[in-house]
């Protein structure tokens, strides 16, 4: 990159199932108070970028709203329509422009109480032929590709289980998490309510109300607003067909190819021993094996053996979603972003109760479209690139 | 202090119609299913066979130019049962589980999805052999190809 960028400072709503307040008040709260916590005001923030979707907000120019909230008025201010990750690509690149040292990003989602969640996503589909048909959906697709992994790879309904259960016992010590059940078991995901095959209730995000805002700089303002800057080593993105029947849904290129370009710019050789945690945008429990060993961080095929042997745990090899991921909370648009914050917290040994170990470089990855059609990956580290 | 009051708007509906060209690829494609046949296209570039056909190959950004009829068997390569279904963002529990598979019809190199039929869903396998069942009489919209029905 031409010039280091950091990300400064981040911080997330306690997501709820259904807010009290509405959507305008949870930004503008957040927001507001991380200015406080900053010690900056609105002034500060060169370039805003919003994330929002126009069908989960029911007009276009969907994220009008909330520019007074965020601090936005009269000021430089775009929107990304994508999972949040985006949004901070979107941000880096314009402060990479040189023409803005500062940018502040904002994702929120109300998947919880205000429209529900499948809608958008069965509006993602070819309005011509699989939305005619009505056999595909968000969920069915992520069974078929749970299937093909299963299936090729021999990972059992048990594997599947411990690995969302794993899930949900990090959220469960995870303070901003909506879905946190104490000693949460394999058996208890085992008889959730079943869904499509392999897929139950627990192998799933929960409906989620919740936002997230994240703070970039340049190398020279970054040092002057924290002693903690967490650096971005590298960032990619790619994507493929929207067709499901076109792809090998237990591999998604695309996610390897911009882990490749974003390994390379962040000079990193061996993920798999150069990684320390990765937080990455998986819907479902049955996609962590395979996001995983897309991102080269465990070998192809080693979804059963991982989870049996500890080593995706928060004291394992690699962590993954060490925070619980998405299965812990899910605002739509906000994911990805909560992905980096979640990342950034453990570089910075804020993750409390699931702080990783000696943590210094991170993987934060989302997506968009069925079985995670256009994927995004990024690479923070507590030191940049040299 | 004073109590606050979470009002709701109960319901904003956003209701509207669009009428899609569905382009002259997919409509041969529904032709077809009328006459109880299936089509794809080769790709000149990769040689793959695509169906439903497609105008544009995503990887040799090519147009597709030869027409393919395919055979109605194949094979089941992976699936679900659904126990639910989405209904207008709602997930409703289904009456009578149902088999959705995708299937590689014999020749091409992409995966239909459909129904799959005559097979338990606890017997339900990939790599079971299947074959296409039309609905009768045809109409010429995507449900014609009603389901592939297990043969072995």
């Amino acid at each position: 990159m031409i010039r280091n960028v950091a990300v400064v400072g981040y911080k997330q709503t306690v997501h709820t199932a259904a807010s009290e307040v509405s959507r305008e008040r949870m930004v503008y709260e957040l927001v507001k108070s991380f200015y406080q916590e900053m010690g900056i005001t609105k002034d500060d923030i060169d370039t805003f970028v919003m994330c929002t979707n126009d069908f989960q907000e029911g007009r276009t120019i969907s994220e009008v709203y909330m520019v007074p909230r965020i601090g936005a008025y009269m000021k430089d201010e775009t929107k990304v329509d994508s999972d949040g990750i985006n949004a901070v690509f979107y941000g880096l690149m314009r402060i990479l422009s040189g023409n803005y040292e500062t940018a502040l990003i904002v994702g929120y989602g109300m998947g919880g109480s205000e429209f529900p969640g499948p809608m958008i996503f069965n509006h993602m589909l070819d309005p011509i032929y699989e939305r005619q048909l009505g056999l595909v959906n968000e969920i069915s697709a992520a069974a078929l590709q749970a299937n093909a992994y299963m299936r090729k790879y021999r990972l059992t309904e048990l594997h599947l289980a411990k690995i969302a259960a794993k899930n949900v016992r990090n959220a469960s010590r995870n303070p901003y998490a909506v879905r946190r059940i104490d000693g949460i078991s394999a058996d208890d995901v085992l008889s959730s309510r079943l869904l499509y095959s392999p897929l139950r209730e627990l192998h799933m995000y929960p409906p989620t109300d919740g936002a997230c805002v994240l703070m970039l700089a340049s190398e020279e303002k970054a040092r002057q607003l924290t002693d903690t800057p967490v650096w971005i080593l590298g960032a990619a993105n790619c994507q493929e067909t929207y067709y499901l029947g076109e792809r090998d849904l237990t591999l998604p290129v695309s996610l390897k190819l911009a882990a490749k370009q974003a390994y390379k710019m962040a000079k990193i050789r061996k993920p798999s021993e150069q990684i320390d945690l990765a937080e990455l945008h998986t819907n479902f429990a049955s996609q962590e094996p395979i996001f995983a060993e897309a991102l080269g961080l465990y070998p192809r095929g080693s979804g059963g053996s991982v989870i049996e042997k500890g080593e995706s745990e928060v004291t394992g090899k690699i962590p993954l979603n060490p925070s619980g991921g998405p299965l812990g909370a899910n605002p739509f648009t906000a994911c990805g972003i909560i992905r980096i914050a979640e990342a950034c917290a453990q570089l910075r040994g804020e993750a409390g109760a699931n702080q990783v170990k000696d943590a210094r470089i991170a993987v934060a990855h989302g997506y968009v479209g069925i079985c995670a059609q256009h994927n995004t990956v990024f690479v923070l580290g507590t030191s940049p690139v040299s | 202090m004073a109590v606050e009051h979470h009002y709701v708007t109960p319901m904003v509906p956003l209701t509207f119609t669009y009428n899609y060209r569905v382009g002259a690829f997919m409509e041969k494609y529904l032709q077809g299913l009328a006459e109880k046949r299936l089509y794809g296209v080769r790709c000149p570039g990769c040689k793959r066979v695509l169906v439903p056909p497609r105008s544009a190959c995503g990887q040799c950004h090519a147009r597709p130019d030869e027409w393919v009829e395919l055979p109605a068997s194949g094979t089941l390569e992976y699936f679900t049962v659904a126990h639910v279904c989405i209904e207008k963002g709602e997930i409703k529990d289904l009456a009578q589980p149902v088999i959705i598979g995708m299937v590689r019809v014999d020749g091409a190199d992409s995966l239909l999805t459909a129904k799959i039929q005559g097979v338990a869903p606890s017997e339900c396998r990939s790599g079971l052999r299947v074959k296409a069942v039309w609905k009768d009489p045809p109409a010429g919209t995507v449900h014609d190809l009603d389901h592939f029905k297990v043969v072995s």
